[in-house]
């Protein structure tokens, strides 16, 4: 039993990991359409700003500049490499994200080499407390409580304030949004703005955790990122919210009850699992079927 | 009848040009040094793929991340089929029986490796083509992954994450070159067909294609299935140029590397392929030379550092999409102006006629 609320907790906290990440790329989706595929390089900006800036400080203070650093990022792609093509269909766009992503992972391998380094957040990360006999791990706790905080701060964002709210505007219908009077460039740039806010801290947790930055850490996260938002539902961060929760607790059930000698093929099964979903929801699971063009 | 046949040869035009262009590329690799030889060699396989992708991407307007694990299939089954037999028992001596003492020609295993990957494509079919935009393209990378992670744990039959060798290396630009021709004539055949017309149409509006009983699942399931068979074959060729490589070589950097040729040449046209493949394939070529010898232009040495290859590159491509959306040749076929400046020149074709060649040529 202790067991299985160990697994549970695991699973949580890869799930909020995973939810932070899918809504980063759902935030921009939702306004541009635009699959970001250099949504991972926004992680690696991170860790290598956390590496410049590690040991003078306070971890708490360079993991706020690495947020506010990310987040400038995020922008600035927008700015230079995904405006112009605001207008060119999504396999441009998406292309252009992938050569973003490809040309910041060249410059990181550049600049600090291809070789990975040992980055040390904070020894935070390697205590644990024990709950009731049940022996939680620290980071465990302070990923689910920054989750809980960050998705409680995006909901008031988009219900109360003004750019919130015409920020779901335009995910809902990003012409009649802007016949209204919402103004496309800063929409954008703000959708931006969050989504590099939530890879800022996804990358501060997620290296907190493991601890090794390359130039190509981005990727698999990423790609989790991405599946989990397409499978809750693509442009509805409720969904993409969910869809991280599902492949965390996925991950580590699958880790932790596969027989021995197939655990290896762990992320074979989770992806299966993604095309078994899409099959019977192509829309996502919380994605209404209103959208869909009939016969 | 003569206008007929007239009609039929302008159609070929674009097609002629781009064989044309081909065999001018290889004939040059075949004129230079060696190391020049099996640059081209391997452009001729990336066109094979990056046409091969085409066929279903292109003419179904689906986005698909999923066929490198096609040639990812198509390279290892070509390894089990060609390494030598005494080879195999030393490096990979749990493979099962009939793949541990097979032994067949490079052309064989080409072909059954191509057969594979198609027959791989119309299973993983069923779910992918009822999808359509996003969900497609996460579900084409899903099969990415799981078929990359499948490779790189099995083991007995791939020798893990680590590299499998010894398949003869016996892919030329001779060798490569009929298969690049051949997957130019089948992919422009295929869009000139009737099966590559309806697909186009569910490319365009898949509603009013289904209103007219266009099954969209059919179209996109055969296309997907011969782009499959080519990406096998390039595979194939990839393995029998290489001799030896590992799981990770058939992963996202070659699946971005062969999307971005498409799209930069343009995404809507066979000579979309063939532009984008010979434009990135020469930058980058051009930013090798200029990386490792450097150019002596007069009396100015310039050289490229280590590292900023791949920096230039992406900017190269990133501008090249900012300038042209659509890619270097907008969605056009070569020669397609050309063929309408020449019939507007004889005046005696009714008019009727080039409104409906250009109808079906306008995308």
């Amino acid at each position: 039993m202790t067991d299985f609320v160990q697994t549970l907790i695991d699973g949580a906290s890869l799930g909020s990991l995973y939810a932070l990440l899918a809504l980063g790329v759902a935030l921009v989706f939702g306004v541009m359409s635009l699959v970001n595929f250099a949504h991972g390089e926004l992680l690696m900006i991170g860790g290598y700003t956390f590496f410049l800036l590690a040991g003078g400080l306070p971890w708490v203070v360079v993991a706020v500049i690495v947020v506010v650093v990310v987040a400038l990022s995020a922008v600035a792609m927008e700015r230079v490499a995904f405006r112009p093509l605001r207008r060119a269909d999504a396999a441009t766009m998406l292309v252009a994200a992938f050569a973003v992503s490809y040309l910041l992972q060249s410059i990181a391998q550049f600049v600090f080499g291809s070789r990975s380094k040992p980055l040390s957040v904070s020894s935070f990360f390697d205590e644990s407390v024990t709950i009731a006999g049940l022996r939680v791990a620290a980071a465990d706790l302070l990923v689910m409580a920054v989750t809980a905080v960050l998705l409680v701060g995006l909901v008031l964002f988009l219900r109360r304030s003004p750019i919130g709210v015409q920020m779901r505007a335009a995910a809902e219908d990003f012409q009649m949004a802007r016949l209204l009077g919402v103004r496309a460039n800063r929409v954008i740039a703000v959708a931006f703005a969050v989504s590099g806010v939530f890879a800022g801290v996804a990358a501060v947790l997620y290296l907190g955790q493991t601890g090794l930055l390359t130039p190509t850490l981005g990727l698999a996260p990423v790609l989790v990122a991405f599946v989990a938002t397409v499978m809750g539902g693509m442009g509805t961060l409720s969904g993409s919210a969910l869809g991280g929760f599902l492949l965390g607790f996925l991950s580590v059930l699958l880790q932790r009850y596969l027989p021995e000698d197939l655990r290896p093929f762990r992320d074979a099964f989770v992806f299966a699992a993604v095309i078994g979903v899409l099959l019977v929801r192509p829309q996502g699971l919380l994605a209404s079927r209103a959208g869909v063009a009939r016969v | 009848m003569s206008n007929v046949r007239s009609r039929l040869l302008e159609r070929l035009v674009p097609l002629a040009t781009l064989a044309v262009l081909v065999a001018l590329v290889a004939l040059a690799g075949s004129a230079g040094s060696e190391s020049f030889e099996r640059t081209v060699t391997n452009v001729l396989i990336t066109l094979v793929i990056v046409v091969g992708l085409y066929v279903f991407v292109g003419n179904s307007g689906v986005l698909s991340f999923g066929h490198i694990a096609f040639m990812a299939l198509g390279a290892y089954t070509t390894a089990w089929l060609t390494i030598p037999v005494a080879l195999k028992e030393a490096t990979l001596p749990n493979l099962p029986g009939f793949l541990a003492s097979a032994q067949t020609s490079g052309l064989v295993a080409l072909l059954i490796s191509g057969v594979v990957a198609a027959v791989f494509a119309a299973i993983v079919a069923a779910p992918i083509t009822r999808l359509s935009g996003i969900a497609a393209g996460i579900a084409t990378l899903s099969v990415l992954v799981v078929v990359n992670v499948v490779l790189s744990n099995w083991d007995d039959l791939t020798n893990g994450t680590g590299t499998i060798v010894g398949v003869p290396t016996n892919a030329t630009i001779g060798s490569t070159l009929p298969w690049a021709l051949g997957a130019l004539v089948v992919a422009y055949l295929f869009q000139l067909s009737r099966w590559g017309i309806r697909l186009r149409a569910t490319r365009e509006d898949a509603v009013a294609a289904r209103a007219v009983g266009i099954s969209v699942v059919r179209e996109r399931r055969r296309a997907f299935v011969l782009s499959a068979f080519f990406v096998g074959v390039g595979g194939s060729l990839y393995a029998q140029f290489l001799g030896a490589f590992n799981p990770g070589q058939f992963y996202i950097d070659l699946t971005f590397l062969t999307l971005a040729m498409l799209v930069v040449g343009g995404i809507r046209s066979l000579s979309g392929a063939v532009v984008g493949t010979l434009v990135v394939s020469a930058l980058s070529e051009l930013l090798r030379t200029l990386q490792e010898d450097g150019l002596s232009l007069a009396g100015a040495h310039l050289q490229v550092r280590a590292g900023l290859r791949e920096i230039v590159l992406a900017l190269l491509m990133l501008l090249i999409l900012v300038v042209r959306p659509q890619g270097i040749t907008r969605g056009r076929e070569l020669g397609e102006r050309w063929v309408r400046r020449l019939r507007r020149a004889v005046p005696q074709v009714p008019a009727s006629a080039v409104d409906a060649a250009e109808g079906g040529a306008a995308r």
